[in-house]
């Protein structure tokens, strides 16, 4: 016969014990399940407040995702348009140059509709022109751009997105951590109620088990009030971190918007310096009569290839970045 | 011996030592359990008023990081619509400095399209300078 059969056993003389043992037994019984069952009540509401706040994280990375591939795309869409326009308008004018390099020097200082023209070097331009990374260091930069484009991490949103879905895994890790830590804290009131049960056996009777029931039934309230701060906790972070998630995919549309912009200038630069090569290539090039077709189409190509070389976020000076973390250290 | 004789002879006897050590224990645990939890609810309502106070940051330096992007590169895509049409202008143009035109006018583009369009976000002093105007308060 075991303890709990031994125990069942004397049950019955309890009943004899009379209204003065029993109602304070009946209450702090009851209290014990109270406390118990509220602690129950607050695990389960922390496990379920944890689980959506993860599915909401995950949800909202998988956004960002989604738009810092969008802001990919527009930015490799922008270098191929780089490509084409350097091909179409400084390759060109390059080979026009080469073709007509005796006649180009003889304009060399002159001035024309009041501009004084430099002739470029000639074979350094068509090497230049001939190499797209070498002649048109933007493509790259822009390209770069593209690449460094996770602007996730550019507002503070590093905790989450250095490191991807990967670091929010992490963090859910910790939260399983988190249970682990209550899991332990849950042993110990094990330990507690091992006590208790000591106790109890020691009794030999049920009347004992009221104040085993009631340490276990404190403790369970106690680790249940405790993990639903810690799920609170949790659910708060992720809430912030979903904001600069969302923030994050605001810069990251910022940074479309300036790829667009230099696209549309490239465009217009692009069609008035196809319009002047054109021109320039339909006369049998004089330089005393065909001057001004010259510098009409030296100048317009000149501007595009600037523009070329315009990086969508300037590497060395981090821009964005720096602006972006400079507030976030502040504010938060 | 039977067995149950035995467990039984194993055990210690209970005794008012015991006794009150267990109301003890109780006691203690009750009150543990009471504080333990006015704490928590204490520390939950701390937690919700960070949360609410570290959202409000960021909703902030959104709407001015928005507004400020919007009015730039509106800014910029109205003073490059109007170098465009002077530039066209200076390109028909037969006058004798027209060249220079064409050419103080290209400078103008390519060094409004070098300048950043975020270079002006620079400031974190702008975004305070925002937050105070629009009259919210920071609960830290």
């Amino acid at each position: 016969m075991g303890i709990i059969e031994l125990a069942l056993k004397g049950a019955p003389k309890i009943l004899k014990a009379g209204p003065k043992v029993l109602v304070p037994l009946g209450i702090g019984a009851a209290a014990a399940f109270a406390a118990a069952g509220k602690g129950v009540v607050d695990l389960a509401q922390g496990r379920g407040m944890r689980k959506d706040a993860a599915i909401r994280l995950e949800f909202a990375l998988a956004e960002c995702e989604t738009v810092r591939l969008e802001t990919e795309t527009v930015t490799r869409s922008y270098g191929e348009f780089q490509i084409t326009t350097h091909k179409e308008n400084i390759g060109r004018f390059a080979d026009w140059l080469e073709k007509n390099k005796a006649l180009v020097k003889r304009l060399n200082f002159k001035k024309i509709d009041g501009v004084r023209i430099r002739v470029p070097n000639i074979p350094k331009y068509v090497a230049g022109a001939q190499s797209i990374t070498a002649g048109v260091s933007g493509v790259v930069s822009a390209i770069g751009a593209g690449a460094a484009a996770p602007a996730a991490a550019i507002w503070g949103v590093s905790t989450f997105a250095s490191a991807g879905t990967g670091t929010a895994i992490a963090s859910l890790s910790g939260v399983a951590a988190q249970n682990a830590t209550l899991a332990a804290l849950g042993g110990g009131t094990l330990a507690a109620g091992g006590g208790g049960m000591a106790a109890g056996a020691a009794v030999l009777s049920l009347t004992a088990a009221v104040p085993v029931l009631l340490v276990g039934g404190f403790t369970m309230g106690i680790v249940g009030a405790k993990a639903k701060t810690k799920s609170r906790n949790f659910v708060a972070s992720v809430a912030i971190e979903i904001e600069r998630i969302s923030l994050a995919q605001e810069m990251l549309r910022a940074v479309q918007a300036r790829v667009q912009e230099l696209r549309d200038l490239l465009q217009q630069l692009a069609e008035r310096s196809t319009s002047a090569l054109d021109a320039l290539e339909q006369v049998d090039f004089d330089p005393d009569q065909h001057a001004s077709e010259f510098l009409r189409a030296f100048q317009l190509v000149t501007a595009a290839k600037e523009i070329l070389n315009t990086p969508v976020l300037d590497p060395d000076s981090g821009e964005l970045t720096e602006a972006s973390i400079e507030i976030l250290r502040k504010y938060t | 011996m039977s067995a149950p004789k035995a467990l039984a002879a194993m055990l210690p006897k209970p005794g008012p030592a015991m006794v009150v050590d267990t109301l003890n224990l109780v006691i203690a645990s009750a009150n543990k359990w009471v504080q333990v939890v006015a704490e928590e609810k204490t520390r939950r309502e701390e937690i919700r008023v960070w949360e609410q106070s570290q959202l409000e940051i960021i909703h902030v330096q959104r709407d001015f990081l928005l507004t400020a992007l919007d009015r730039t590169f509106d800014e910029r895509r109205e003073n490059f619509r109007r170098l465009f049409d002077n530039l066209d202008s200076a390109l028909a143009s037969d006058q004798e400095d027209a060249g220079a035109r064409v050419s103080d006018l290209l400078s103008a583009i390519t060094e409004l399209a070098q300048t950043s369009p975020f270079k002006d976000l620079k400031s974190p002093a702008l975004v305070v300078q925002e937050f105070l105007q629009s009259g919210k308060v920071i609960e830290l």
